[in-house]
């Protein structure tokens, strides 16, 4: 029984070890091309006079799209907030997604809407639409009342209502930069073949708001929401970045992305029957371009654009998590004639098998390691000195590639601006391996499973609202 | 089993990996922290230094050169950051005078060099410099042809803000520019240059042909002159649908008997958006006679032309008000549809707004 043990456990290993060696060179082969992009982003970025390019009367027009459910006591700031963006040409499409509050009646009251007759392109399929309002005192403004069908027939609805060139999704509980609709339309003026375009998001908690602006960064004092900020500044500032190189990327964030409109609705809009919709979205976007011949990218700006308030309970956290798997597995599963098919050239050959080896199975192989590790020193298989050397290379990598990214942002950017705040940084960034990260393996796998159980469901986001400034 | 040597080798590789990114990580904090410190006199005595060397009294050399020693002595990243923040702000003689302070500072020398450089990032910030100092119209043009576009957008930048005649036909050309930052560029250029290079930019318009042509009169109709009523009336005859909806666009902006007749003519163009184009020419001319040839586009297969025709008759004053309520109860329910959603815009008292070009 021993023998099996060690020849399960030795031919584990080397499986282990094989997948170690793939994941690390494709973060090695990230590693550089997120330097690389960094670098021509900011060399680019010392030319500022560019701007004037993004203020000028060619710059494109672009509609926000915001849907909203249920939300009369937040509706008027933030499309007020969404009115002050600073953009040349830009026009607020609201939908109203069949709100059993006063949403609506708090708009017309707000922003004096009157209704007027609904035509519109019906580009994309949607629940009916009730009512279409527009505003005597702001001419950008167009509210759709429509019947209650989800945030994806919100957007599609919005979709076929929006006249500018390009939409952009926002989250309602996102708070945007002023100057990120001027930062994230650049690909779409300096390049033909971008269809859609993210930019970074961060994190708000601990970090003071005011009148829908963060007027002073700082790094959560909570470890939750400390450890968030460390894994988002990797996502994007590693992770994004370094595929923006590649030609790779294959997700822009709900909160906050910029699309190509008539690309969208040609791809017949967001999908209703998943959770993953904004990357199931882009996928779509990528794949068509592939089959219609003329392959477009994704583009990913590095500058933060928008901030969002992270959950600082490991319920809620957990939620969110589970749910971002189930989405990641349900794209990964709607597009797996992308797995290695060289038609999608870079993506299908590349990109896509490194969703699924990398992102979609990481926690089942990260948890087969620790069990195996357990089993291992159960059986006496493997020594304590061994498995505490085991532990430290796998983790240390999280580490390694943490660290990275605080280079990467304290070299760039360097929002942070007091170095109290960036030595919490350097604590969470090494903390966040030890226990957070096998968190998330545990969500991430429930997620897998729900997904196998093929659970759709949302879950509840419960948040707590900005930061109000100290009393003075 | 993996051997414990290979483990602790790649240890102790993510240990000095991370170690070396923390210590970059705590050194650039450090010297930022230093150099907001330490700069901020710096800038500060810079500032006064250039403001008191601009404002003397002409002729008053004595002033002139004792700021500019003083200026001299200072870090050239400081006085680069200040002589830069001045001449974006100010124009006319203070402008000059910060090109002169650069000069003067050996900026202007330090730019040019930057430009001859054989690193693309270095030849970008040595134009972008002479372009804010206001020098450079020896070395600039060399970078026309230069192979990075972001070098070429820099140099189309400063063709547009020099209101050069000489640079139009380089303008118009960087419009065909494999890259698309130089074509916007060199579209937002010629659309800032305005009337200064009106008479080479029509020069230039009427000597193209084809889609060349359409491009640069679809960017010309965003700030029409009379000066190209010619060569658009001769563009609206012609094949391409993309150069008559150009044409159209323009004669919109210019107006004249000529012109009016000619988008009336287009009204029954084959290509939708030469339709669309015609309608919201007539709507800017508020050529009322049209009104019925528009509103009969109302029943006309595609949406954007009945939305171009429903926004031009509700901005045709009674007559199209008039056509509007008489389509409410058209046959065709698409042309009643959009008829009352013009008159419900038209109520709300911007009609026209909502048509942007495009």
């Amino acid at each position: 029984m021993a023998d099996f043990a060690r020849a399960v456990l030795v031919t584990f290993d080397w499986v282990v070890l094989g997948y170690f060696l793939v994941v690390n060179g494709i973060y090695l082969l990230l590693l550089v091309s997120a330097g690389l992009e960094m670098r021509t982003h900011l060399l680019l970025e010392r030319a500022e006079r560019r701007w004037r390019l993004l203020q000028s009367d060619i710059a494109p027009t672009i509609s926000v799209l915001a849907p909203a459910h249920d939300e009369a006591a937040t509706i008027v700031g933030s499309v007020r907030a969404m009115l002050g963006l600073s953009y040349p040409n830009l026009e607020v499409v609201v939908v109203n997604d069949g709100s059993t509050d006063d949403t609506v009646s708090v708009l017309v009251e707000n922003f004096a809407l009157v209704a007027i007759h609904p035509v519109f392109r019906r580009q994309v399929e949607t629940k009916p639409v009730i009512a279409l309002y527009r505003s005597r005192s702001h001419p950008n403004l167009v509210v759709v009342d429509k019947q209650n069908g989800g945030k994806a027939d919100a957007l599609n609805a919005a979709l076929n209502v929006a006249t500018g060139q390009l939409v952009c999704a926002i989250d309602a509980d996102t708070i945007i930069e002023p100057e990120a609709m001027l930062r994230m339309v650049r690909p779409f003026v300096t390049r033909d073949d971008v269809v859609a375009a993210g930019g970074t998001i961060r994190i708000v908690n601990g970090s003071e708001v005011r009148n829908g602006r963060v007027t002073s960064l700082r790094v959560p004092r909570r470890a939750l929401a400390g450890f968030q900020v460390v894994e988002y500044l990797r996502a994007f500032l590693f992770g994004r970045l370094g595929w923006n190189r590649l030609g790779g990327n294959l997700i822009i964030s709900g909160a906050f992305g910029l699309f190509d409109r008539q690309a969208t609705a040609e791809a017949g809009g967001y999908a209703h029957d998943t959770v993953g919709e904004d990357m199931e979205l882009v996928v779509r976007l990528r794949r068509r371009s592939y089959e219609m011949g003329h392959p477009k990218a994704i583009a990913f700006i590095p500058d933060p654009v928008a901030w969002t308030e992270a959950p600082d309970s490991l319920r809620v956290l957990g939620r969110q998590r589970d749910r971002w798997h189930r989405g990641l597995s349900d794209v990964l599963r709607r597009h797996r004639r992308l797995f290695f098919n060289p038609r999608y050239r870079a993506t299908g050959l590349v990109v896509y098998p490194y969703f699924v080896v990398v992102e979609l199975l990481a926690p089942v192989v990260e948890a087969l390691g620790l069990v195996g590790l357990g089993i291992g020193l159960l059986v006496g298989v493997v020594d304590w000195p061994f498995a505490i050397l085991f532990f430290l290379v796998a983790y240390g990598l999280g580490i390694v590639l943490a660290t990275f990214t605080l280079a990467l942002e304290e070299l760039s950017f360097h929002r942070y601006e007091r170095l109290g705040d960036r030595a919490l940084l350097v604590l969470w960034a090494v903390f966040e391996s030890l226990g957070y990260r096998q968190l998330t393996v545990v969500w991430r796998l429930r997620g897998i499973w729900k997904f196998l159980r093929k659970r759709t469901d949302w879950g509840v986001m419960q948040r707590k609202g900005f930061t109000p400034p100290p009393p003075t | 089993m993996i051997s414990r040597q290979f483990l602790r080798t790649v240890l102790a590789v993510e240990v000095v990996i991370a170690v070396i990114a923390l210590a970059s990580v705590a050194i650039h904090a450090l010297w930022l922290w230093r150099r907001q410190y330490a700069d901020r006199p710096r800038l500060d005595r810079a500032r006064a230094a250039l403001a008191e060397a601009l404002t003397a009294a002409p002729g008053d050399d004595g002033v002139w050169s004792d700021r500019m020693a003083e200026l001299g002595q200072l870090h050239r990243r400081v006085q680069r950051r200040v002589v830069q923040q001045l001449a974006v702000a100010v124009t006319g003689t203070e402008g000059r005078g910060a090109g002169d302070a650069a000069e003067e500072l050996g900026l202007v020398a330090a730019a040019r060099r930057r430009c001859r450089s054989r690193r693309w990032w270095q030849r970008l910030l040595g134009a972008h410099e002479l372009n804010v100092y206001g020098r450079g119209d020896d070395v600039l043009p060399k970078l026309f042809d230069d192979p990075h576009p972001a070098v070429r957008a820099q140099v189309i930048e400063w063709a547009g803000d020099t209101h050069r005649e000489g640079l139009a036909p380089r303008l118009v050309s960087a419009m065909q520019d494999p890259a698309a930052i130089c074509r916007n560029t060199a579209a937002d250029s010629i659309l800032r240059a305005g009337a200064p290079l009106v008479d080479a930019l029509t020069r230039e318009v009427s000597a193209r042909s084809g889609q060349e042509q359409a491009d640069l009169l679809a960017v010309l109709a965003r700030r029409p002159d009379p000066r190209y009523r010619d060569v658009s009336l001769t563009a609206v005859a012609g094949d391409l649908p993309a150069l008559r909806a150009a044409g159209a666009a323009v004669l919109g902006g210019v107006g004249g008997v000529e012109a009016a007749a000619a988008l009336r003519g287009l009204l029954t163009d084959t290509d939708a958006a030469v339709r669309g184009a015609a309608a919201d020419g007539l709507r800017r001319l508020e050529h009322q006679p049209s009104a019925p040839d528009i509103a009969a586009l109302l029943r006309d297969p595609s949406f954007n032309v009945r939305r171009a025709a429903g926004t031009a008759l509700a901005g045709l004053g009674p007559v199209g008000t008039l056509l509007l309520r008489h389509y409410l109860d058209d046959a065709d329910p698409f042309a009643a549809d959009m008829a009352r959603q013009s008159l419900d815009i038209l109520a709300l008292g911007d009609s026209g707004a909502r048509t942007r070009p495009t």
